[in-house]
């Protein structure tokens, strides 16, 4: 264990005995990896780990709580993530207890059956500019002070995403893993109107995609959590970043940097709309 | 066991070339790290390399679309015959292997076998290849679906020194044989006393992982812990990847649609964790809560295919252990079940 484990366990281990929180969303290993836990008992809190390995986006779990008291360990994304979900209504500010931890990037999750055993940090943190929290009640700071190799621009990789949606299995891993994927039924599911034709073919899947991504333009916080999910390595990310970047030079937005910009498609006014 | 042949690595080459020159051979193929089974344009592209490919080749058989039959003005009404092209499946492994067989026991089941399955399962030859190097998600030997020899290959081939031993498994693994008898020779001594070698070794390596009594696994649905299910349900994030990266699952859900004056049904892959699946026309949902979907799974895989079939719905892959972004674990069912 190390130091910041020990702090962030000690931290957890107090809310839970004070009762200042009846949940804390967390991380416990899982063998060779990591997993989401969620720790209700003050013991439970040993259980809690924090390495390169935490992938997952916690803050995807907070709408099932939603009015309970929790707390969530937050690597920057997942911050903004809070931020974000609070200013669309999703999540009550003040039920929600930050544990925020200094993040040096997360490693992509190693795939089944997969013939590199090489880890790097996954390319996505390698654009991150918040590697803490922008909301936090704790801070828990890293124990190296590595930095972040910041990649300017786009770099070279494919544009091809007809080819790229055309592996999708719609297993819906990016849609779930989502924070803001929070429609309770999603244009890929809905039966009345079919938006997406499931069974069709693949022009559904860019529909799809399409949608997702418009969705996502100024609210993906680029946590990277549906590209770490899905099994077939679509980088889905990349796609959120250049609409994001888009978004920010029009209405020089950034999604969850802080509480007090409202996001623009909810205050948006037409021309000569008072 | 049958007859054991041998065919060395040289005449396994051959065997692949004339193979792709003659009919469509589908193999693994690494890209990007990682292997998928693709229609192979020359037989170098084939990797024999690999752990496991990253998706079973369960879509071979039961493809994620298909269109079942179509109806409209002046089109009358035809049901669309499966595709029925002659194709070598070369390479897979043993634990996917058996899960075609484990499908036959559920859909060829008389009186109405899937004419769609049955078809392409007539027409594809399966040529597996045994794991002489199982990962740590593996854990096949406890459904005895591996590592060395499944249950639904036409032939297996078992890599051993200086080339592979091979044994057919059924008629058509023969014709496959038959058809290049100048490549095979049969194992000598030294061949099988290497066989025997091997499996001792992957039975030792693996043997202490996990274990499956059926006598409890089937009382599984009586016995189910809430507490343990509620806690990994509350992880669940409801996608469907475990489902489709399974070589078992094969629930599915028809489409209906219309284009170019024609009506189609469309059927294709569908998961059991999906809220959308379990409810019916009515409204009326009869696993409405999560947990309930979450238990639904694993009862079904280790409880109620082996009472009705005789086979649990599990070969242990790995693949939804290694795919789940939640990290849920079937092992771990197994563990305090099996």
């Amino acid at each position: 264990m190390n130091r910041s484990e020990a702090e962030l366990r000690s931290i957890a281990r107090s809310l839970l005995e004070k009762g200042v929180v009846e949940l804390v969303i967390g991380y416990e290993s899982s063998g060779k990896s990591v997993r989401p836990f969620f720790a209700s008992r003050p013991e439970e809190a040993e259980r809690l780990v924090w390495n390169p390995e935490c992938w997952f986006n916690l803050a995807r779990y907070l709408r099932a709580f939603k009015g309970r008291r929790v707390a969530i360990v937050a690597k920057g994304c997942d911050g903004r993530s809070v931020v974000e979900l609070v200013k669309e209504n999703q999540v009550d500010k003040g039920s929600v207890v930050v544990i925020a931890v200094e993040c040096n990037g997360v490693f992509k999750p190693a795939k089944y059956g997969s013939s590199g055993s090489a880890r790097r940090v996954a390319d996505y943190c390698e654009r991150c500019t918040t590697r803490v929290s922008p909301v936090a009640d704790y801070l828990v700071r890293s124990d190296n002070q590595g930095s972040l190799k910041r990649t300017s621009g786009s770099g070279e990789f494919s544009k091809d995403w007809l080819s790229m949606f055309q592996r999708c299995l719609k297993c819906m891993a990016c849609v779930k893993s989502c924070p803001f994927c929070y429609c309770t039924e999603c244009s890929i599911e809905g039966f009345k109107p079919e938006l997406v034709h499931r069974l069709r073919d693949t022009r559904e899947l860019f529909t799809f995609h399409l949608t997702r991504a418009l969705h996502m333009a100024g609210r993906c916080v680029e946590c990277g959590a549906c590209e770490s999910a899905c099994p077939v390595e679509i980088p889905l990310t990349r796609l959120y970043h250049e609409l994001n970047e888009w978004f920010r030079e029009k209405y020089s937005y950034i999604p969850g940097r802080s509480f007090e910009e409202p996001p623009p498609p909810l205050v948006f006014k037409e021309a000569g709309e008072g | 066991m049958s007859r054991m042949l041998f065919i060395s690595e040289e005449g396994l080459k051959l065997l692949l070339e004339e193979l792709v020159s003659s009919k469509t051979v589908i193999a693994p193929v690494e890209a990007d790290g990682y292997f998928d089974f693709k229609t192979l344009r020359h037989a170098g592209e084939a990797s024999l390399n690999y752990s496991n490919t990253r998706l079973p080749p369960k879509r071979f058989f039961l493809p994620q679309r298909e269109v079942v039959f179509k109806h409209g003005p002046g089109a009358g009404f035809s049901q669309e015959p499966g595709y029925g092209f002659e194709a070598v499946l070369f390479g897979v492994r043993p634990c996917d292997a058996s899960a075609l067989s484990i499908l036959d026991s559920i859909l060829l089941k008389p009186p109405n076998p899937d004419p769609f399955y049955e078809s392409r399962r007539r027409s594809i030859t399966v040529v597996s290849l045994s794991c002489t190097r199982p990962m740590e998600e593996c854990f096949c030997n406890v459904f005895e679906t591996g590592p060395i020899r499944g249950s639904g290959e036409d032939l297996t081939l078992t890599r051993i020194g200086g080339g592979f031993l091979v044994e057919a498994r059924s008629s058509k693994g023969w014709v496959l044989v038959n058809g290049f008898e100048s490549l095979f020779r049969n194992a000598d001594v030294e061949h099988m006393q290497e066989y025997s070698e091997l499996s001792r070794r992957l039975t030792e390596e693996m043997g202490s992982r996990v274990k499956a009594v059926k006598e409890r696994l089937v009382r599984l649905e009586e016995t189910l812990d809430e507490g343990f299910f509620q806690q990994a349900a509350q992880r669940c994030v409801e996608c469907s990847l475990c489902s489709f990266a399974c070589p078992v699952c094969y629930c599915f859900d028809t489409e209906d649609y219309f284009e170019k004056n024609c009506y189609f049904r469309a059927k294709g892959w569908d998961t059991c964790l999906s809220q959308s699946f379990t409810r019916m026309a009515s409204g009326l949902d009869p696993r409405a809560s999560r947990v309930d979907r979450f238990c639904h799974r694993f009862c079904h895989k280790l409880s109620r295919i082996p009472l009705a079939f005789n086979a649990y719905g599990c070969v242990g892959c790995g693949r939804c252990v290694s795919l789940c972004p939640a990290g849920i674990d079937i092992r771990e069912v197994l563990r305090r079940w099996g």
